[in-house]
């Protein structure tokens, strides 16, 4: 065993690399095309060391494009792209030795079975910890001796997750890792990604699963078309937008429908509902209290909403980047 | 058929041809180019060998050699025997066999293209889903590939015909150029039946068709009935332009018949995606050497690598063993190809031998591409293996059985030849005779690696049209009229050994080549996006 193998048992080797920028990822006006395609037209991302970065899109938006840019694997046209401080494209293999990669569609070598596979993806790291590997294998109930030919979707998604999660690289990079996994597994793996936060691991965490995201991460990145529409932390993308607001009332709501800062205004024989701009919220609230509120309820919007509203305004309108 | 009735329709035995119209016409689409390629072929072969032989062998005395030459063993062993000694015995013995047997492998992937490979991969699931039989993808494919069978055969003896041949002999010389590609599209249905992957599809069909071409081998050396347990001596013993039999087309034809219904009565009975033979399972994990970039090449190819060194041992036994029925004929020996007597004999054994590696060498090196296609260069990339490492290794891997391959053919020659003659010199002479092919075969990977880096969607057709064209140029060279100078500078035809000795200058300038042609597609492997 190598000096840096004992390191690596001993969990020194991710606390002692140095991160000069304090980010793990850094993209800025990432630019792609394929001929007359733009996949990529200015995209932005930043993964903060330590932290767990939420990627949305929908289908189409350049999400593996631009993983596979960070992996080194495609070339990109131009903008900046920094992994753990190097650049993928030119010192790809050295950098490769301290991430773990998920692919979306996972693909496997049909004769080897999947304890076979997790050994071979799991050498670039340094090679598994027996420990590790064992817990992991237990914790997503694969059976290691089955021949990958006979994986279904979801087991094969485990081989990756468990060669990436059973590694001690400092750097994870899963794209919508739990396509494919049932309920069950979905729960093991949050926990699994919390457990590699806690150890100081960097996340990137490509998903189209909300509550997943919202679970996880720390910072979320939405992009479309190729443009990042949104990037910040998930507390401060809330705050930026309105709050829900239900209330069951006995007067006369005009008073209130007429109040700036409502919107999207419903009443209905008394029961209202509203979204509320944040600054207007304590006039609103004055307002309401008037009217005699036998019930309220008020809420931040889900991570859902937050990305559909994205994606039902106009192209090239993006409100919350522009009040930033 | 009701509504209800279509619910409920049973999945279970029974031929059914629902959806074969869709099937046809979307198989259609997807491999029309590839459907013309092989009658063109066919035809073409038949018409530049037919016109070849017209304006070169012009006298009696020039056919009566050349028809002593194909009567020999060695010969026989190689090509077939038929009885004429006209010009239509001289255009079968040229011909015939290299074109059947291309033919039916040709036919083999063609099927397993269209059948296994689908349903490996899952592309076959989205239709089944519809209102389509399940045999009826099976039905489509073998329905094209007859239809092409037929195409050939009749455009072969159209030519034939034409160039002044005898009619009848025209039409049976066709028809049993057709009856071979008919059982390669025989074998192959049932083998995309059996097995579970195409690979192994292919395998299975492939070795298969080599038994057939033993048994008549065998049975045309020694002069027995074996030929007659192969469809390849079927096709044979139809004997155009001397006895013009048409009954052993019956028995192709049957032989057919027997595989497919066999085919079409298994595939609804099996489930999708199976075959015969189950996976089971295999080893917890992997340690050491196992879980490097080469330790993992071994161990995705050692059960081909164990199929071709034992097959090329074999091939060595038996090109050997034809030399020792031909040294008595000798001195009979007309010029083949450049020196003469029965060391042209040996030296044109050996180049086969090359010729067969170059499959090898191909196949080795484009499994990279099909990697790509499969998603599985991503992982090794994004696991800390240089994109040098990567093809480097399969380079590495590739030469060195390579090199195994083909000592192993020439010693295995060596081994028997020298054994009859007393002469066990000939051990070391064939296989450094057979490993002198290096630098020839060493341009065709750097054909592959230049495709594979520059041109990855055209890799695999490219690699396998610069194969058949040296297969080509090595076998009808001199009927495509090449001149000598030109075949002595290029891959394999420069090479006479043990006849002569190959110029050092060529040798090197041919190795120059494959070394610019290999850095040039590691560059282009370098700038480009992956996966393409």
């Amino acid at each position: 065993m190598s000096a840096a193998d004992k390191a690596r048992e001993k969990g020194v080797q991710v606390m002692s690399v140095p991160q000069s920028s304090g980010l793990a990822v850094e993209i800025h006006g990432l630019v792609k095309s394929y001929g007359a395609t733009r996949a990529l037209a200015g995209l932005d991302l930043m993964l903060p060391t330590g932290q767990v970065l939420g990627f949305l899109g929908p289908n189409g938006a350049g999400k593996t494009t631009t993983i596979r840019i960070l992996l080194g694997l495609l070339r990109a046209d131009s903008g900046v792209v920094r992994l753990l401080g190097g650049d993928p494209w030119r010192q790809g293999v050295a950098l490769h030795r301290r991430l773990g990669y998920v692919p979306g569609d996972v693909a496997l070598w049909p004769n080897l079975t999947g304890g076979q596979i997790i050994d071979l993806l799991g050498r670039a790291t340094g090679g598994l910890e027996k420990a590790r590997r064992a817990e992991m294998l237990d914790r997503f109930e694969l059976d290691p001796s089955t021949r990958a030919r006979a994986y279904s979707k979801g087991n094969r998604q485990k081989v990756a997750l468990v060669a990436a999660l059973a590694s001690r690289a400092e750097l994870l990079i899963l794209d919508e890792p739990t396509s494919g996994l049932d309920p069950i597994m979905e729960a093991r793996f949050t926990q699994a990604i919390r457990q590699a936060r806690d150890e100081g691991r960097s996340v990137l965490l490509s998903s189209h699963i909300f509550s997943e995201v919202e679970k996880l991460a720390d910072q979320v990145c939405i992009i479309r078309a190729g443009r990042t529409v949104e990037q910040g932390s998930l507390a401060r993308m809330r705050h930026l937008t309105r709050i829900h607001v239900a209330a069951t009332v006995d007067g006369d709501t005009a008073a209130l429908a007429g109040l700036a800062g409502v919107h999207d205004f419903h009443a209905d024989r008394g029961r209202l509902s509203f979204t509320a701009d944040r600054q207007a919220l304590g006039a609103i609230l004055t307002t309401l209290g008037e009217l005699d509120p036998r019930d309220l309820t008020a809420s931040p919007p889900s991570l859902e909403e937050l990305f559909l509203s994205h994606y039902t305004e106009q192209p090239g309108r993006s409100v919350t980047v522009a009040q930033r | 058929m009701s509504a209800t009735a279509a619910g409920a329709r049973p999945r279970s035995a029974g031929f059914r041809l629902t959806g074969t119209g869709l099937m046809l016409r979307f198989l259609l689409r997807r491999t029309w180019a590839r459907l013309l390629v092989w009658p063109a072929v066919v035809v073409g072969m038949t018409a530049v060998v037919v016109a070849y032989y017209k304006s070169e062998f012009d006298t009696p005395e020039a056919l009566a050699e050349r028809a002593v030459l194909s009567n020999s063993a060695g010969m026989k062993a190689i090509f077939g025997h038929i009885t004429p000694t006209g010009l239509g015995g001289g255009v079968w013995s040229e011909m015939w066999m290299f074109t059947a047997v291309m033919l039916a492998i040709g036919l083999i992937f063609l099927l397993t293209r269209t059948n296994r490979a689908d349903e490996e991969h899952g592309r076959t699931e989205l239709l089944l889903a519809r209102p389509i039989a399940t045999t009826s993808g099976l039905v489509a494919s073998v329905a094209w590939l007859t239809l092409l069978c037929v195409v050939a055969a009749a455009g072969a003896a159209v030519v034939c015909g034409a160039y002044g041949l005898e009619w009848t002999g025209s039409w049976i010389m066709g028809a049993s150029l057709g009856g071979v590609g008919l059982t390669g599209v025989a074998v192959a249905a049932l083998a995309n039946q059996l097995t579970v992957t195409s690979r192994d599809a292919n395998g299975l069909a492939l070795g298969i068709l080599a038994v057939f071409y033993l048994l008549r081998t065998i049975g045309d050396l020694k002069g027995n009935a074996l030929t007659w347990l192969s469809p390849i001596g079927w096709g044979e013993r139809m004997d155009p332009w001397g006895d013009d039999r048409w009954w052993p087309l019956v028995l192709i034809v049957a032989l057919w018949m027997v595989c497919i219904t066999l085919a079409i009565g298994f595939q609804p009975r099996r489930d999708y995606g199976a075959g015969l033979v189950r996976s089971r399972p295999g080893p917890v994990g992997s340690a050491g050497f196992d879980t490097t970039e080469f330790g993992l090449t071994i161990r995705l190819n050692l059960g081909a690598a164990i199929a071709w060194v034992a097959g090329m041992a074999l091939w060595g036994v038996l090109l050997g063993s034809t030399l020792t029925d031909m040294k008595d004929l000798a001195a009979q020996l007309a010029p083949l190809s450049g020196g003469t007597g029965l060391d042209a004999i040996i030296a044109l054994w050996v180049r086969l031998t090359a010729l067969v590696v170059a499959a090898l060498v191909a196949r080795h090196l484009l499994t990279l591409r099909s990697d790509e296609e499969h998603n599985l260069v991503e992982p090794r990339l994004a696991a800390a293996i240089s994109r040098l490492r990567l093809v480097g290794t399969r380079l590495l891997y590739t030469g060195i059985l390579t090199l195994i391959a083909l000592a192993v053919a020439g010693a295995a020659m060596g081994i028997v030849y020298g054994t009859s003659v007393s002469a066990p010199e000939w051990v070391g002479k064939l296989t450094v005779a057979s490993i002198a092919y290096l630098p020839s075969l060493a341009v065709i990977a750097g054909v592959a690696i230049a495709g594979y880096g520059w041109l990855p969607r055209l890799a695999t057709t490219l690699t396998w049209t610069v194969v058949a064209l040296a297969w080509i140029i090595a076998m009808v060279g001199d009927a495509l009229r090449i001149p000598r100078r030109i075949l002595d500078h290029l891959p394999f035809t420069s090479i006479q050994l043990p006849a002569g000795n190959p110029s050092t200058v060529t040798q090197i300038a041919i190795t120059a080549i494959a070394v610019l042609l290999l850095a040039f597609g590691l560059w282009g492997f370098h700038r480009r996006g992956i996966p393409q």
